[in-house]
């Protein structure tokens, strides 16, 4: 599996969404990303690629394009 | 029995101090309130996690440590409270910001990453005696693997995060599953009479048949 299939999978596995919905996707947008489902997202992709996002991160992370530019910090090349 | 409630500023966790004849039972420890509970009991008897949440275990090792008494919890509760991301520490500030709305103030004491250790554990059922009370801890699994609910003397139960007023159960965090709520913790939650006074790990006490339909209720999630 290649990092965007498994950075995908995360958001696929977190919220039940499907792969076309994935590039709109942000915090609070569906019910499924609340404040618990992000707890969710954040540890699938913490378990994926081995990292520990700092806290600010967390809480920035607020939508599926926005999520990449962290992976990127995290030297996860998407 | 008597039994005290202290909210926590840790999301208004409920931490609870049963008291017997100058003894005590203290669930879901937290640190900020040792003053009162010395105030209310001499002896300390046991410490009881309903499960391994940070926000329900922070005062742990500074209450063991000036105390001394065993700390007792289910066994996956005991095995997660001893790494920081699956008792959520690491994570507590930053689902505390977003659930709240507020950004970390800038002189915030970051949450150390925290973790600690039971005594003693059990696997499904167990009940002692404790001051002419019977105590009778189950494991609840659900909205997290380390659940339980403690019954005394089959009408108070101090049920944790299994159940909360009004609110259907949380079973999305990471380690929670809904399948487990359906097939462990509901069942015996069914089980307990309509009178049973249900202190949960959050908000005010509720009489469980206030409760019976929402925690049948279902809930979006997929698990």
């Amino acid at each position: 599996m290649t990092n965007i299939e498994k950075y995908n999978e995360a958001f696929i596995e977190s919220f039940g969404v499907t792969a076309e919905q994935l590039p709109s996707l942000a915090y609070q947008e569906i019910p499924e990303w609340d404040s618990v489902g992000h707890m969710q997202l954040i540890a699938a992709l913490e378990d994926a690629f081995d990292i520990m996002f700092d806290t600010d991160d967390i809480i920035d992370f607020n939508s599926y394009e926005k999520g990449k530019e962290f992976m990127a910090k995290y030297e996860v090349e998407l | 029995m008597k039994v005290l409630q202290y909210t926590t500023p840790l999301l208004s966790s409920n931490m609870y101090l049963l008291t017997e004849n100058n003894h005590g039972i203290i669930i879901d420890p937290y640190d900020g309130f040792a003053a009162r509970i010395a105030e209310e009991c001499q002896e300390i008897d046991y410490i009881l996690l309903t499960h391994e949440h940070y926000d329900h275990i922070s005062g742990t090792n500074a209450l063991r440590e000036r105390y001394g008494y065993p700390v007792i919890c289910s066994e996956p509760c005991g095995e997660r409270i001893q790494n920081f991301s699956h008792n959520f520490s690491r994570y507590y500030e930053a689902y505390a910001a977003i659930q709240t709305g507020e950004p970390l103030p800038e002189n915030s004491q970051p949450v150390a990453e925290y973790f600690t250790h039971a005594d003693e554990v059990f696997s499904k059922h167990r009940t002692f005696f404790w001051q002419g009370h019977e105590v009778a801890l189950t494991e609840t699994p659900g909205h997290s693997p380390g659940s339980i609910c403690i019954l005394t003397d089959r009408k108070q139960l101090f049920s944790g995060d299994t159940l909360l007023p009004g609110d259907v159960t949380v079973t999305r965090f990471p380690g929670g599953s809904r399948r487990q709520y359906k097939e462990i913790a509901l069942p015996y939650l069914r089980e307990l009479p309509d009178e049973t006074f249900v202190y949960p790990g959050h908000y005010r006490a509720f009489r469980l048949r206030n409760h019976k339909t929402k925690m049948e209720e279902p809930y979006h999630d997929k698990h």
